[in-house]
């Protein structure tokens, strides 16, 4: 008990045990800021890539697609596990406003409404049929076409706050988007004729789905629209992908490699029947696989800071280290005479590790209430330093990102605590061994001061 | 302890120092990629236009401009193989003027013979450059193309679907947008070590892309244009626009409001507003890392504050021997700047090491654990930045020697405070 008294009296009353807590709190303010907004940006984008996606993917990278979509799909409905599918068609085409030529090259999305948002959460992202997306290609211009979804930064810009103004949506306008249908082999089907499969589509919704790729390089079309533009309707029909979302309770892991094994069966079962080969490009992955080119490198930028801050930790090691040398040789006849009234080695490295815990805790609680009430103003302050310097951490009218995320993961808190109290353990150490090591009889004699 | 010290501000500075290379290196990477790519200025034109080639001589003849090339940009599908179908950007462009004004003529990988020897041998096709990340998949553990491999699919014959252009007459009827299906030989393989440029880029000559390929008339829309040695682009804009105004009212017959949509803007201005945000992103990371490294500081203040109390005595019998208390603060304080500028040396040189081999570097991490840590097709470049950021090295230097000096500034005033008399008696 006294070892923790006396640790609790050199806190407060040693001056400089005041710059060990400060330096630790200000590396745990400063790391706990940072981790909570990196890790909030990181978790906000796969959470708006796995809406988007749903949970698992059966999916081939070649426009061309794959046949018997739709056997497989009545196969995958028959699964307990499986709560809905939707088949889809990914492929580039081009697009101009009606009767103009100079057509930009897009990506094309051709989705079911009634499966694809209920599989994915595409439905929620949209503008004038949030409530009622099963309507979602009901032409705005035109009753008597059909409509397309278009991404909202294709059609609407972001101001300063990120946010749309949809007084300027483009509902009177319509577009012409030309395909170019390919047969099962790739071949273009239609060599010589001089056209490409054009249809002319009104607008209908916008899709806004937070993911800067799709919201400004996509264009959504019906599924069956879009599998006539290239091509892929005539029998074996083809479509490019089949998203699945499963059952509530079952996890990723274990419904991916089901699908995958059911997969794999379906696969050769088709054998022998026509356009089969095209079966063998096709990958079954859950959400994070299927979109791993995008999630990698975000994970990585985290771990390469986690690294830089792990070396900026090594300066708090040092500056404890110092703290503590300099308290120990300070304190050298209080430990010798503990050590005169019959305390052990092992005794004394327990006080001054206790010392450097109650540092490490103080310094701890400091750091993050500061950080916890930095983030929990953060967008405020933002928003004062934009008012009054024209600075915002990330350009809204350029980056895809709202609010600074600033909610607070306990888990965060736990790890950034639990380094802080191996910050100080480690800086204490070789004091500790110092102060354990004092022979009373040379301290307690008398000296010059 | 002193080491310590020095340990902390070297520390400190080599990670300023490196992350501040690497985004620098990375803006500098961009700029450049753009000037390699289009030139030094760019001028875009609302419409497609002909006699580009009068436009290019008056540039040629304004004494500014050392070569021009005109092309045009569209997108288009190209059939690679069975099955294998990409989207592309088709760049319609004179091969010769473009080597003028691009780094074109190192990126290609074939090189023996040339495009335009090539030309005349593919009979009946037309010969494409086309980017090596169409051809090819990078090693996912490396991230490298195998170039050897890529050389030998020149020859290969691919098939590309795009629309046909013509002059974008606004009095036009409207029409359904016309398909040219051209039967392509490659005739080089573009290796730039710009990922998009690479996955995406297919060149052909202009005339092939015409919606008469054998009419004397070539539509193109913009001109890429490099100017003479020791031109600045602001000001060579100026007299470019008047070129440009003339021609295109005397040659072309626009009108005033038309002439004036053309945009003419300086390569590097392209990605202005994304290379300012990542400006600012290096500045929100050096402040969020300086604040950090203010515990270097700290550092040298508790190694100095220790230094004076373990060399109180020494200090005593200085002051004793008549040393006034100016020139004890004016010693730690020297002391402090000293351990600043060699922590500052050692930084200096280990954030060069860093640098310098980062490439080589994130090689052996990657091949030790399996994982490419810089992606080119999230980083849009092949190969880290490793030319380290000298103008703003200097200042993080200065800045971490002040600081030390600041950090035993403190201590130096203890020490020069202390008094011989009750230090040296004896008790």
């Amino acid at each position: 008990m006294y070892r923790w008294v006396l640790a609790l009296r050199y806190l407060v009353s040693r001056r400089v045990t005041l710059i060990a807590v400060l330096v630790v709190a200000l590396c745990v303010f400063v790391v706990f800021v940072v981790m909570t907004v990196m890790n909030g940006l990181v978790g906000q984008f796969k959470e708006r890539t796995h809406s988007f996606v749903g949970d698992c993917v059966v999916a081939t990278e070649s426009m061309v697609g794959f046949p018997y979509y739709d056997r497989f799909m009545d196969v995958l409905r028959s699964e307990p596990m499986v709560d809905s599918v939707s088949p889809v068609i990914r492929t580039y085409g081009l697009v101009a406003l009606a009767g103009r030529q100079d057509a930009v090259g897009i990506e094309i999305m051709g989705i079911e409404p009634n499966s694809h948002f209920t599989v994915t959460g595409l439905g929620q992202g949209l503008h004038l049929h949030r409530d009622d997306p099963q309507t979602a290609f009901c032409s705005q211009a035109d009753p008597n076409i059909p409509g397309c979804i278009l991404g909202i930064d294709l059609v609407l810009n972001r101001d300063s706050s990120g946010e749309y103004d949809y007084r300027w949506l483009p509902l009177k306008a319509t577009y012409d988007i030309s395909c170019f249908p390919l047969t099962a082999r790739g071949a273009l089907e239609r060599i010589g004729t001089g056209y490409v499969n054009t249809k002319r589509f009104g607008f209908s919704d916008v899709s806004h789905t937070g993911l800067a790729r799709e919201d400004g390089g996509l264009i959504y079309v019906h599924f069956d629209q879009l599998q006539g533009l290239c091509g892929m309707s005539r029998p074996p029909a083809r479509a490019t992908a089949i998203h699945i979302r499963f059952k509530p309770k079952v996890s990723l892991q274990h419904g991916t490699r089901q699908v995958e094994g059911l997969w794999d069966r379906f696969a050769k079962d088709c054998q022998g029947m026509p356009q089969a080969d095209l079966l063998g490009l096709v990958r079954v992955q859950d959400w994070k696989t299927y979109r791993k080119s995008t999630i990698a490198p975000m994970e990585k930028e985290q771990i390469a800071m986690i690294v830089m801050f792990i070396l900026v930790a090594t300066t708090a090691v040092s500056i404890v280290l110092v703290v503590f040398y300099m308290i120990v040789s300070s304190k050298t006849r209080d430990i010798g005479i503990l050590k005169a009234v019959g305390e052990s080695f092992w005794g004394v490295i327990g006080l001054v590790v206790n010392f450097a815990l109650l540092i490490g805790l103080v310094s701890a609680f400091l750091g993050v209430l500061a950080g916890w009430l930095f983030l929990r103003y953060i967008n405020q302050i933002e928003g004062w330093l934009f008012a009054r310097f024209g600075f915002q951490l990330w350009d809204r009218t350029i980056f895809s990102i709202g609010q600074i995320p600033n909610q607070i993961q306990m888990g965060v808190v736990a790890v950034i605590v639990m380094c802080a109290l191996l910050v100080c353990l480690t800086g204490c150490l070789l004091p500790a061994i110092r102060a354990a090591r004092t022979q009373p009889v040379d301290t307690l004699r008398a000296s010059p001061i | 302890m002193v080491l310590l010290s020095i340990t902390a501000v070297a520390l400190a500075v080599s990670l300023l120092m490196v992350v501040s290379s690497l985004f620098t290196g990375f803006i500098r990477t961009f700029e450049r990629s753009a000037t390699d790519l289009i030139g030094d200025i760019l001028l875009l034109s609302p419409s497609r236009f002909d006699h580009a080639d009068e436009l290019i001589e008056d540039l040629r003849g304004s004494g500014l401009v050392r070569a021009a090339a005109a092309s045009t940009q569209i997108p288009g599908l190209l059939h690679i193989a069975t099955g294998n179908v990409r989207p592309v950007q088709v760049w319609g462009i004179e091969v010769a003027d473009l080597m003028q004004v691009t780094s074109l003529g190192k990126w290609l990988v074939g090189q023996a013979g040339g495009p335009i020897t090539l030309a005349a041998q593919a009979t009946g096709r037309v010969p494409a450059i086309v980017g090596i990340g169409l051809l090819l998949e990078p090693d996912p553990l490396t991230d490298r193309y195998d170039v050897d491999q890529a050389r030998k699919l020149i020859g290969q014959r691919l098939v590309l679907t795009c629309p046909a252009i013509s002059n974008l007459d606004p009095n036009q009827q409207p029409q359904r947008p016309m398909r040219r299906t051209i039967e392509l030989v490659i005739a080089d393989i573009l290796h730039t070590g710009n990922w998009l440029f690479d996955q995406q880029a297919v060149l052909l000559p202009s005339r092939s892309l015409q919606l008469d390929p054998n009419s004397s008339q070539v539509f193109v829309d913009r001109i890429q244009i490099r100017l003479a040695n020791g031109m600045d682009p602001q000001q060579a804009i100026a007299t470019i626009s008047l070129i440009w105004g003339r021609f295109a009212q005397g040659v072309l017959g626009w009108g005033p409001y038309q002439v004036a949509q053309a945009e003419i803007l300086p390569a590097r201005q392209l990605q202005a507003r994304f290379l300012a945000e990542v400006r600012k992103q290096l500045g929100v990371l050096l402040v969020i890392f300086g604040v950090v490294d203010t515990a270097a500081i700290v550092l040298v203040f508790c190694v100095f504050y220790m230094l004076a109390r373990l060399k109180v005595r020494d200090i005593a019998i200085l002051k004793a021997c008549g040393c006034p208390s100016s020139q004890i603060v004016f010693l730690f304080l020297g002391l402090g700047t000293v351990v600043g500028a060699i922590g500052a040396g050692f930084g200096v040189v280990l954030g060069y090491l860093f640098t310098h081999n980062i490439n080589y570097i994130e090689d052996r991490i990657s091949s030790l654990i399996g994982i490419r840590l810089w992606d080119s097709s999230a980083y849009l470049f092949e190969h880290i930045p490793d030319q380290v950021a000298w103008d703003t090295v200097w200042i993080i230097v200065l800045l971490a020697t002040v600081a030390a000096a600041i950090g035993a500034l403190a201590p130096a005033m203890m020490a020069a405070r202390a008094r011989p008399v009750e230090i040296l008696r004896y008790e």
